[in-house]
Formats: C-alpha cells, structure tokens, sequence
C-alpha cells in the first residue's frame, strides 16, 4: 500500500497532538526563557559587577628590577581576559584590571583574606639571585587570575635574567620579537583566518550538541508515544486501518516535527538573545558583548547543516520508534532505548575528540558513517575544508542507511506492536518480515 | 462441513496456535460463508480472541492455515485488514480526541467514504452533542459505540467484532442487533465472538462453539432451536390427564393438578393434544440455547477433559 497519505495523516494527529499539549507549551516556553537567560549571563554579570577585573596588589621587595612589575601583571591580565586588547595602552582603559604596587604587605595580605583583593604577589630575590614569586589569592589551579600571573612572573624572571647577562631591554625587546608566521591552507578557497576559527570551534560545539540533545530528546518522545498506544491498546486499532510502516513514517515525522517546532523556538530565542545582547549592554554600560564572532556561513554550508541534522535525526527517530516497539510497558522504554543512546553517545564523544585533530585520518573515515556523520561531518566542515564530493557521498550514505532502517524498523515495529507481554526475539521479527510492507 | 465452498470468507484448516508451549488454539477448521451472520461462542478464556487475532495477522499460526476473503492471513494480512472492519474486545482510544475526531482519523487512514456512520450513529443514538465530547469522558458503553461505529462507518465486506455487546445497555444491545439486521439483509458477512447465548441465538444463521481452545461444534441456529427442548408446566382444573396422552412430553412429574415435563421436537402435536376446557395455565419456558448447549456438553463432557483456560 501506498506510504501516503496515511502516514501524513498519522504525523498530522501526531504533531497537533503534542503541539497543543499544555507540557509541550509549557516547557516550550520555559526553554525559551531559559535560553534568552542564558545568553544574558555575560551582560548580567557585567551589570551585577560579578566580572570585574581582578585587583591584585604587588609587594615588590626586589627592588632591582627594572621591568615594571606591575604593567606586566595588568597587561597580561587585560590580553588574558580580552584577547583584542590593545597591549600598547593598557592601564588606563576603564581600569580594567586594576593592579597596585603596595608596601604593606601584612595589610595587603589580610584584604585578600578579608575578600577586598583578589591576590596579592610578593616578588623577593633568593640567595641565587634569582627572582622568587609568591601569589597569595585562591589555590585553584584553573583560577583564570593566578595563570595569568603565573604567565605574567615567567616573563619578569626572563627580563630579570637577561638584564644580568648584559642584555639591554631594547635588545631583550627584539628577542622577543614574534617572527612573520603565515599559514597557507591547503584548500585555496578557504580564506578563514584565526580569528574566524575561535568562533567556528565554539559554532562546532553548539552544532554538535544541538545534535545530541535532539536524538536524544526528540528520539524518547517517539518511543514513548509507540510504547503508550501499545500499551494502551490504540494500537490495535491504528494498525487495522492503517500499515505498519504508514503508522511509523507518521509517528516519526509527527513527533520528529513537533520536537523540531521546540527546538526552531528555542534556537530562535537564542539568536534574539545573543543579538539582543550588545545593545542591552550598551544601554547598561557594562562590557557584555560576546568575546567571538561567529564565522559567517554559506548557503552551502546551512544546506549541509540543515541536511545533516534532519537526515540524522530522521535516522535514529526511526530506531528510536522501532525500540518503542518492542516493549510492552512505558517503564520499559528507557531499557530498550539503551543501545541506539550508546550510538548517539558515542558520535557526540567523537566528535569532541576530533576537534583537537579534524584532519585525522580517521575523523575522515568516521564522518562518512551514518550514525556518526550527523555529528563528524557538520564539524568537519566547520574546522577544516571538506570537499563537495566526500560531503555528497557522506549524505548518499546516510539516506541509504535511512531508507535500510525504515524497512528494518517497520518490521520490527510491525512484529513488537500486538505483542503484549511477549518478548519479541529475532524470530518474531523474521517471521513478520514475511508479512509487512 | 467438508471442503471449502467458493465462498468462504473466512476459511481456517487446522488451525493452530500455541503461546509458549500453551495451546490457545487447537486444530480449529471453519468456514463461514459470504453474507452469513456467524456467531462464536464460548467461554471467557477459550480462544476467541486469539482467533480473531490469529485471523487478522496479529498473532501468527503456530501450524494449519487460514484465509480471509481469500487471502492468506500469514503473508496477506495487511491487505485483509485493508478489508475488514475490526472492532478490538476492550477497545481503547485517544482519550485526548473527542468522539467524531477518532472516527474521522480512522476513516481517513481506511481510505474509504464513511457513508454508513450516519446511519449507525442515529442507531446507538450517538447525537452530535455526545460526538463533540472528548472521549475521556465517555462512559465505557459510548466507547463501545464508537468502536462499532468505526467498525462498519466504511461498509467493509467482512466485519470481525469481538464481543460487540460488551458495556452496552440491554436498549443499545438492541440497536445493535438492528444494525446486524441491516447488514444482514445487505449481504455483508459478519463474524463476531460472544459468550451470550440469547444474543447469538437471537442474531446468528450458524454458531461455532469454541472451549478451551478446540472447536466443539458448529451449528445451524435454526436446526438448534428446532431439536431443542423446552420446559412445560401444566395445570387443570381437576385431575391431570394421563401424562402418556401427551406427545412430546419426557421427564414428567405430576403434583396434584400440576404436571411438569420437558418438550422436545414439534410443538403443534402437543398443542393440539392438551387442548382443554379444563387447561387452567400453562408456561412454555423460554428455552435458551443455553440449555440445548449445556445438554449438547452433558453427552460429551468426561470423554473430553478441557482446560479451562485457554491462555
């Protein structure tokens, strides 16, 4: 029989069904908010004064040195919070990083303690002569402050022991001079440039996450709702009037565009927040603008997103249903959702690994497989230059793979729905093979 | 009952189902032919739902063969469901839609003009104010309805209904009789499971009884009706006559002016024979075919020790 139209009438009970459920508005809503909320963390912060620099005070009791200790300190704490930061004017810029030289110590030590300053930096000389750092502030390795100034003392020690090997500072100067650096990438016409890249890396998370919260929410959503009517025995009806393989098409599509309705909300919340944002800030006067630009896109590339994404989800939506299938109460459907979980897990894991090494040989493989390709490929894509030809072949794959798990999970679908309290094995399966279509 | 007339609708040879290693469904064999109404009867648990299920391709065989309207239920059934309208025992549906929605999805997806939900609904008195209702607050009786409504809204040529009656008022167990009527006289074939034997004795041209599992027997209703034995209770006015002058009449006792007995065969010789200016009552009982049942079981209950449960 026929795909259509009745799995269109499916999806459409399907979609009308959760999109006018209040839990579906609700959430929908909450998400949203939530979302906006999220991209406001920067302005709001800035706003409650929670992002301010950090103040530090400098106990210089090497008084030697010719470096300036402490411009060295605030320039290295201004370019580490803001990499677009011009070194060449440091201090004065809205007393970003507010620094000062102190000659009490036994004061300064106890305002860190008492919570007024975030660290305090005794700078002494050890019998060797050479310089010796001590930071006073929070222990934590990953304290964005003391890496900072742990970077900030490797750069005064060097000064320092150049100075004593007879190197005048303009020269130490030009030692340090960066040398001309340029990367030639191998793909002619891809003109990204460095800047680009920070914000296709963090493009590349979001796109991979998208991704895996959407098979993995979406896709429950199908096997509840197979699991629900078979439970509650609509099945019986449905499966009279309409085919197996209508009555998943549908199921799929239905709750796969419902969740996608979500979704489209939820990312359209995001882009107005994140767009939102400068202007808020602005109007507030706290530096709340995002610390990237994102790389623009071609038609190309939304295209392969857009096709990566559906084709992928479509792709587990459809195991998912089959899955849903197969057990006899709702509780159950965590269980048998288990497996197609471990295979969504282990693209999202992938793909996290490849973005220290995209051009790896076997990130190339991996993203020419279906269950992963939705993931590695769209990364791919973003991080390095990916020729049309293996982006085609990748999407060939995938709808192939597709167009196999529909047959597979129709029959599946068809052997697990009126089976009540049976397991369904591989033989029930094989033996309904002989009867859906 | 030998061979398989042209026209069986529904057509099973030997057919077998096992869950597990327990027998559901013994060695069943049966036809029922175009336009027959046929009853099938037996007790909770002896296999009829696991037949119709067994019919419409949800449950495969585990030996024997069967067709519906032709067709081959282990590798045809989607079409034989394309076909039939089913009406599941214990129907559930989406409690979120109301009454006309599930009959207009259902319709939909059986691709077919409901052209007789009109006609159906003004029979269970299914009004438009109750179809607007959702059917979370439908009462077990109205979701009955509309599981006979979506049945036959598309006149399908085969109807399996699986205890049609259950949850309906004794005044819509009438209607429903009446849209039985209808389709009878239309030539529609119908095959419903009951475990009342007034409303099969009432609607039926044939009745498989079924019992743990095994067909038991397959009657003409008519026949049955005809050989079956009806309770009599006389009573004159002075004496009673000499039971032997009564034709018919078995197991008499008499008290006094009252004389009670069982009738079997015709009833006219009888009629005539105790025709009295002293006949002062008489009850002719309405004989059920539960009785003609239990007496067909009595003669072969111990020769076949059943199981109670089919499942």
């Amino acid at each position: 029989m026929d795909l259509f139209p009745n799995a269109l009438h499916v999806a459409r009970r399907e979609y009308l069904f959760r999109v006018r459920g209040r839990a579906f508005v609700i959430t929908t809503a909450l998400l949203a908010l939530a979302i906006i909320g999220v991209t406001m963390v920067p302005t709001l912060l800035g706003a409650l004064g929670v992002a301010d620099p950090p103040t530090v005070a400098i106990d210089v009791q090497a008084d030697d040195i010719t470096t300036d200790p402490v411009l060295t300190v605030q320039t290295a704490l201004i370019i580490g919070a803001d990499p677009s930061a011009d070194p060449g004017s440091p201090p004065l810029e809205g007393d970003r990083a507010r620094v000062t030289r102190t000659d009490d110590p036994d004061a300064a030590a106890q305002s860190v303690r008492d919570g007024e300053l975030d660290a305090l930096l005794t700078i002494t000389r050890d019998a060797d002569d050479e310089l010796e750092f001590e930071f006073l502030g929070s222990a934590s390795p990953t304290n964005m402050t003391r890496l900072l100034i742990t970077q900030a003392s490797a750069a005064i020690a060097i000064a320092d022991r150049l100075e004593r090997a007879g190197i005048d500072p303009r020269q130490s100067a030009e030692l340090f001079q960066p040398p001309s650096f340029t990367a030639v990438p191998v793909d002619p016409d891809d003109s990204r440039n460095a800047e680009d890249f920070g914000g296709a890396f963090i493009l590349t998370y979001a796109v991979v996450i998208l991704t895996f919260l959407a098979i993995l929410t979406y896709g429950n959503w199908v096997a509840q709702s197979v699991a629900e009517e078979k439970s509650g025995r609509v099945m019986e009806l449905l499966i009279t009037a309409a085919t197996p393989r209508q009555l998943l098409t549908g199921k799929v599509l239905g709750t796969g565009a419902a969740g996608l309705t979500q979704y489209l909300a939820i990312v359209v919340a995001a882009v107005i927040g994140l767009v939102a944002n400068g202007p808020i800030s602005e109007a507030l006067g706290v530096a709340g603008e995002l610390p990237f630009s994102l790389p623009s896109l071609g038609p190309v590339m939304l295209l392969g997103f857009a096709a990566f994404f559906l084709l992928g989800f479509l792709l587990y939506a459809t195991l998912y249903a089959a899955a849903g299938s197969m057990v006899s109460r709702i509780e159950d459907v965590q269980q048998a959702v288990g497996p197609l979980i471990f295979l969504a897990m282990g693209g999202y894991l992938a793909s996290f690994t490849a973005l220290n090494d995209p051009d790896a040989q076997w990130v190339a493989v991996l993203s020419l497989v279906p269950f992963f390709s939705p993931y590695l490929m769209p990364a791919r894509m973003l991080l390095t230059s990916v020729g049309i030809g293996e982006i085609l072949l990748a999407l060939v794959l995938l709808v192939a793979v597709l167009a196999a798990a529909i047959w597979l999970a129709s029959r599946i679908y068809s052997a697990g729905v009126l089976m009540y309290g049976q397991r369904v094995g591989i033989r029930t399966i094989w033996r309904a093979t002989r009867v859906a279509r | 009952m030998e061979g398989t007339p042209p026209t069986a609708v529904i057509n099973t040879r030997a057919l077998t189902k096992h869950y597990g290693s327990v027998p559901a469904l013994t060695d069943l064999t049966l036809d029922v032919a175009q336009g027959e109404i046929f009853g099938f009867l037996g007790p909770n648990g002896a296999g009829k739902s696991t037949m119709i299920r067994t019919l419409l391709g949800f449950l495969h065989a585990t030996s024997g063969s069967a067709t519906v309207l032709g067709r081959d239920v282990a590798t045809e059934s989607v079409e034989i469901r394309r076909l039939t309208g089913y009406l599941p025992g214990g129907i559930a549906l989406y409690d979120s839609l109301n009454g006309e929605q599930v009959l207009d999805y259902l319709a939909d997806m059986q691709g077919r003009t409901p052209h007789r939900r009109q006609q159906l609904c003004d029979r269970l008195e299914l009004p438009t104010s109750v179809l607007k209702r959702k059917v979370r607050d439908y009462s077990r009786g109205m979701r009955q309805k509309i599981g006979v409504v979506q049945a036959l809204q598309h006149d399908p040529e085969l109807a399996i209904l699986d205890e049609p009656t259950e949850g309906l008022d004794p005044l819509m167990q009438q209607a429903f009789y009446a849209i039985l009527d209808d389709l009878r006289r239309e030539g529609r074939t119908v095959f419903f499971s009951s475990h009342v034997l007034s409303e099969v004795e009432r609607l039926c041209d044939r009745v498989g009884i079924i019992r743990a599992g095994r067909l038991m027997a397959i009657h003409d209703v008519g026949e049955l009706l005809a050989r079956r034995r009806r309770r009599v209770t006389l009573r004159w006015r002075g004496a009673a006559p000499d039971p032997s002058t009564l034709p018919g009449l078995e197991d008499v006792q008499v008290d006094g002016n009252r004389l009670i007995g069982t009738l079997s065969g015709e009833v006219a010789g009888f009629i005539r024979s105790i025709a009295s200016p002293n006949l002062d009552d008489l009850t002719i009982e309405p004989a059920s075919l539960e009785e003609a049942f239990l007496e067909y079981y009595a003669s072969d209950e111990g020769s076949d020790e059943p199981q109670r449960d089919g499942r």
